[in-house]
């Protein structure tokens, strides 16, 4: 079947309501198309964790494969509750392990040293950019972007993992401690640490916060 | 200066962590506080920067084509003995561990040939003169007595005997020679047999002086018996007691089920 042909399929698949449930118990039983729904579901949720973790597109790409196929393969572990945070909890595993690979093998690929680390640049790269910023608006944010993401990526990988699920995916609490495997008050005191290590790395991108975010932060409070 | 633990408790007050009276006592002090409330107002600034951070396409879908799901789910049979190869090295690793400690522990357990020699005493030199003096004394009988003997009681008591042998005096040596077990017409013994056979006993040292010597005393033959066995001494070959048999097995059974267990989780 030709690539548009199976993209339309999933796109008009992933359009029709979602029984989470019913599709994995049907999963569990050996259904490869319930699996995939719960694929499309969950991709780009699994895809934007690898790469803020990895900064790299072609090694999230890889680990995001990875968790895939490793949660396809221990379907029949999954014993109820948060399916988004087992699911998160194969993803980190399949991080940390490209990572290991990575830090055996070093390789830096010459489209991501051509990009920069949120990919803005590239054709695949934002997709919630408004339409109402102006070029300077939006090269702030573009600058403040990058600055974040190399702030990420100078953090531990542990602090790193737990603040990207729930800085930047809004994971809460108890989803990041099963992805993470590990107790909810130890979550929350790496998160602290985390951000606390955020901030200062950002010191230097300080006077970018205000200009994007001020007004709105302004109007919230 | 924000103090780490405030921090904390920011952190836990923006994502609304913090039990009620916690959450109470931080907003008064929030309003009292005005270096803690810059805080906490960068503090959501930066988490908003990182909310907003943008999202990236997903470059293809991670779906899976029907031909890799049964693939998938060919299980390699070692895979289905993961949890029993787990289980295996478990016990085995805790049966080597205690094992291991217990040969440690319990130097008792060690066999006579590895418990550590005597030091031989200052007055050893002076009893090996009188020893020999009286065995040089000895009658024929005497020699025909200890060399009769059998080979285990015979090499202790030989040891006088032998210098009043022929041979023995001829070659000038102080322990027995193969010749002299010939003569009695034993096998010759090898160097590692002598070196066992060396080793006296008490009553069969005695015996021997006492047919060398009917008035030799208790005193001189234990001395001597320590001197006797000084040039003798050859470093036993190593033997190992049950529980350090146990521990090497059970050693190299653990790394053998380790190895399958890990060639099981990764299929």
């Amino acid at each position: 079947m030709p690539r548009f042909a199976t993209d339309l399929y999933d796109a008009l698949v992933s359009l029709t309501p979602m029984d989470e449930p019913a599709l994995i118990r049907d999963a569990q039983r050996g259904d490869v198309n319930a699996f995939n729904r719960l694929v499309l579901e969950y991709q780009a949720l699994a895809y934007n964790v690898a790469y803020r973790v990895m900064g790299e597109a072609e090694a999230a790409e890889d680990a995001t494969q990875d968790a895939f196929i490793s949660a396809y393969k221990h379907i029949e572990s999954y014993r109820g509750g948060s399916f988004r945070g087992w699911l998160m909890r194969i993803v980190t595993n399949a991080c940390y392990d490209e990572l290991r690979r990575r830090k055996r093998r070093p390789a830096v690929s010459l489209e991501d040293m051509l990009t920069a680390p949120d990919g803005t640049e590239n054709e695949n790269g934002s997709v919630l950019v408004s339409a109402d910023e102006t070029p300077e608006e939006r090269a702030q944010r573009h600058q403040l972007a990058e600055a974040l993401q190399r702030c990420l990526d100078h953090l531990p990988d542990d602090m790193r993992m737990v603040a990207v699920l729930s800085d930047v995916q809004g994971l809460d609490y108890a989803e990041i401690a099963t992805a993470t495997n590990v107790a909810l008050g130890t979550v929350k005191s790496r998160l602290s640490r985390a951000r606390a290590r955020l901030r200062d790395c950002l010191q230097e991108a300080r006077e970018l916060l205000p200009s994007v975010y001020r007004l709105e932060d302004e109007a919230t409070t | 200066m924000i103090s780490e633990q405030d921090f904390i408790r920011l952190s836990a007050y923006l994502d609304n962590q913090l039990a009620a009276a916690d959450r109470a006592a931080l907003e008064v002090q929030l309003t009292r506080d005005p270096e803690l409330k810059a805080a906490l107002r960068d503090l959501r600034l930066q988490v908003r920067a990182l909310r907003a951070l943008p999202r990236r396409r997903v470059p293809r879908n991670f779906t899976l084509t029907p031909a890799q799901a049964e693939q998938l789910r060919r299980r390699s049979p070692l895979a289905g003995l993961f949890p029993a190869f787990r289980l295996a090295t478990s016990l085995s690793a805790a049966a080597f561990a205690i094992v291991t400690a217990l040969s440690v522990l319990r130097p008792a357990a060690l066999p006579l040939a590895m418990a550590p020699a005597p030091a031989p005493a200052p007055e050893a030199a002076l009893a090996t003169d009188a020893l020999t003096t009286k065995s040089a004394a000895g009658s024929a009988e005497a020699d025909m007595q200890s060399l009769a003997a059998p080979p285990e009681t015979a090499a202790g008591g030989g040891l006088g005997a032998a210098t009043g042998d022929e041979s023995a005096t001829e070659a000038g040596a102080d322990s027995p020679t193969p010749e002299v077990f010939s003569v009695a017409g034993f096998p010759t013994p090898s160097p590692t047999e002598l070196a066992y056979a060396a080793e006296p006993t008490p009553d069969a040292a005695r015996q021997a002086l006492s047919g060398a010597d009917g008035q030799a005393d208790n005193a001189a033959a234990d001395s001597a018996l320590t001197t006797a066995s000084a040039p003798l001494e050859t470093p036993p070959p190593p033997a190992l007691t049950p529980l350090q048999q146990w521990a090497i097995g059970l050693g190299a059974l653990t790394a053998i089920l380790v190895a399958l267990t890990w060639a099981a989780r990764r299929r």
